[in-house]
């Protein structure tokens, strides 16, 4: 009788709480399209036995006996293996988190395009590679610091420090040989400014945001700053100072941020909540979905309004830009009314797309070396005008 | 393919290399168990007890938080398909609740077992360079 009764509130849109607390967020949560949960994130009715395994020694070359020493009581024999990499370059990239470090650095490389000066080549080079030196040393450390957790999640646990590829020492290692590296690289091809935010983009990703992901839901926004600075570091490698353009290409990169992590941590609340990450998408699934269409429809201002009136671009890319903007606030939106997993996923794959796109169209637009485009729009339109009449007239003649 | 199966045997595995076994069904961890020569100095056992300890640590308080986790999980859509009903599923919005009052709950202990893993993994970075650097001399002596 009372199933029924709930069965058509739930229907018209509420529950009937029997809580005592004054304010809390159930009626908020049925409000929202029922979204169906994941089909892992669901218990199992029955776990499965698992069958004892054959096994099969591991008699190779000729040993003594005295070599055989460690015992090891369980079934699954053929499944230890030697602590060993097969390919060194391969597991170093996977430590580097190579695609993530080269995206990185594009956008350092569009930090250095993007600034009002003549591209210079060492400053170019050493932006781009130092940024990534230092990105894969970052991603070490926070490999280094998060392998007991990255072994409880899907989607991490093949990374090469939870598979014990090599030992924590050698990754270590790389981190500070890759990490002093970039640091040097930028000092010396670049300036001391851009080695400085390296370094401290290094500092804050490894010190800060890594911790900060157990312990406070800031750590998005800790993450969001550590996404902002190589575009500042490529600008201030190219300039050596770091004016208003620069710190709206940074916002730009900040805002983007969010509605591409939250859409990428929506379909792994499961996951994330089991191993302790207290990220918005967990611990407050409101606010999660409000900072995507909030920083969504920032990145509409910054790219439209701010980037022409700050100098970093030209009016054009305000206004070729309106659609690729527009339609990351429309997945927003969408996801903001309906978070389930078609939407999130919809709208991290579009994050995707939408950020190299946005550089693109901002590098043609660019401001600091684009003399024709300085031009006034009127002037260019009557200019434009007066060259097709000058051209009419000398055909005809 | 020859094989010997048995439910509990114990078989020994050569201890000239370090080995890593295969994820723990219940903290997925896997289990290692680091090389070690005959005339093993008081420091480099030291060490390799330590890590291997640290593993272990590791994987026991996985063990126990998966645990509570599945279970605790379990009871709330056992608990939420009741008040439901036959004719509707738990949704992903209430298992949310769950994830959240779940990670709150958790917060100290993870805190404290967060704080513990950062101590005693950078703790253990000293002694695997000497460690090393002992290996190396011994390795360019011979």
């Amino acid at each position: 009788m009372l199933s029924r009764h709930i069965l058509m509130c739930s229907r018209v849109g509420f529950t009937p709480s029997t809580s005592q607390a004054v304010f809390h967020t159930s009626a908020v949560n049925s409000v929202l399209p029922r979204a169906k949960p994941l089909d892992e994130e669901m218990p199992l009715a029955s776990p499965k036995k698992p069958r004892p395994d054959t096994q099969i020694l591991d008699l190779s070359g000729k040993r003594h006996k005295k070599d055989i020493d460690i015992i090891v009581g369980d079934q699954y024999l053929q499944q230890w293996y030697k602590m060993e990499t097969k390919n060194l370059a391969a597991d170093y990239l996977a430590l580097c988190k190579s695609k993530l470090s080269l995206f990185v650095a594009s956008t350092a490389t569009c930090g250095v395009l993007m600034a009002p000066v003549p591209v210079a080549a060492d400053s170019l080079i050493a932006a781009t590679v130092g940024t990534f030196l230092l990105s894969s040393a970052a991603n070490a450390c926070n490999q280094l610091l998060e392998a007991p957790y990255d072994a409880q999640m899907r989607r991490t646990q093949t990374r090469v420090l939870v598979v014990h590829r090599f030992s924590p020492l050698h990754a270590f290692t790389f981190a500070g040989v890759t990490g002093l590296t970039g640091i040097g690289l930028l000092a010396y091809y670049a300036n001391p400014l851009a080695a400085a935010l390296g370094a401290l983009n290094w500092f804050i990703y490894a010190g800060v945001y890594t911790p900060m992901k157990r312990s406070h839901i800031g750590c998005t926004w800790a993450g969001a700053v550590v996404g902002a600075i190589p575009p500042l570091m490529g600008y201030a490698a190219a300039t050596g100072y770091l004016d208003p353009a620069a710190w709206c290409l940074a916002t730009i990169l900040f805002s983007w941020q969010f509605p591409h992590f939250n859409g990428l941590s929506w379909n792994l609340r499961g996951d994330y909540s089991k191993a302790g990450y207290r990220v918005m998408c967990v611990t407050n699934e409101r606010l999660c979905r409000v900072t995507s269409l909030r920083h969504s429809v920032a990145l509409l201002g910054l790219c439209s309004i701010a980037a022409p009136l700050t100098d970093l671009t030209t009016l054009t890319f305000a206004i070729d830009s309106l659609p690729v903007n527009a339609y990351l606030v429309y997945l927003s939106y969408k996801f903001y009314k309906a978070p389930d997993a078609k939407n999130s996923r919809k709208l991290f794959f579009y994050s995707l797309l939408h950020l190299p796109l946005v550089m693109l169209l901002m590098g043609i637009s660019n401001y600091g070396r684009n003399e024709q485009q300085k031009e006034h729009i009127s002037d260019r339109i009557s200019n434009g005008y007066n060259k097709m009449v000058d051209s009419v007239k000398s055909f005809s003649l | 393919m020859s094989s010997i199966s048995s439910s509990s045997s114990n078989v020994r595995m050569d201890r000239r290399f370090d080995w890593v076994g295969p994820p723990d069904n219940l903290s997925k961890i896997r289990k290692i168990m680091l090389r070690r020569v005959d005339n093993e100095s008081e420091l480099e056992r030291q060490y390799r007890l330590a890590r291997e300890e640290l593993n272990q640590w590791n994987s026991d308080f996985w063990a126990e938080h998966n645990q509570l986790f599945d279970r605790q999980k379990s009871d709330f859509v056992e608990r939420k398909q009741q008040e439901l009903g036959r004719l509707e599923h738990v949704s992903a919005n209430e298992l949310s609740e769950f994830y959240r009052d779940f990670l709150n709950d958790r917060h100290v202990a993870m805190m404290a077992y967060n704080k513990e893993w950062y101590r005693r993994n950078l703790q253990l970075i000293w002694p695997a360079l000497k460690v090393n650097v002992v290996r190396f001399f011994r390795m360019a002596r011979r």
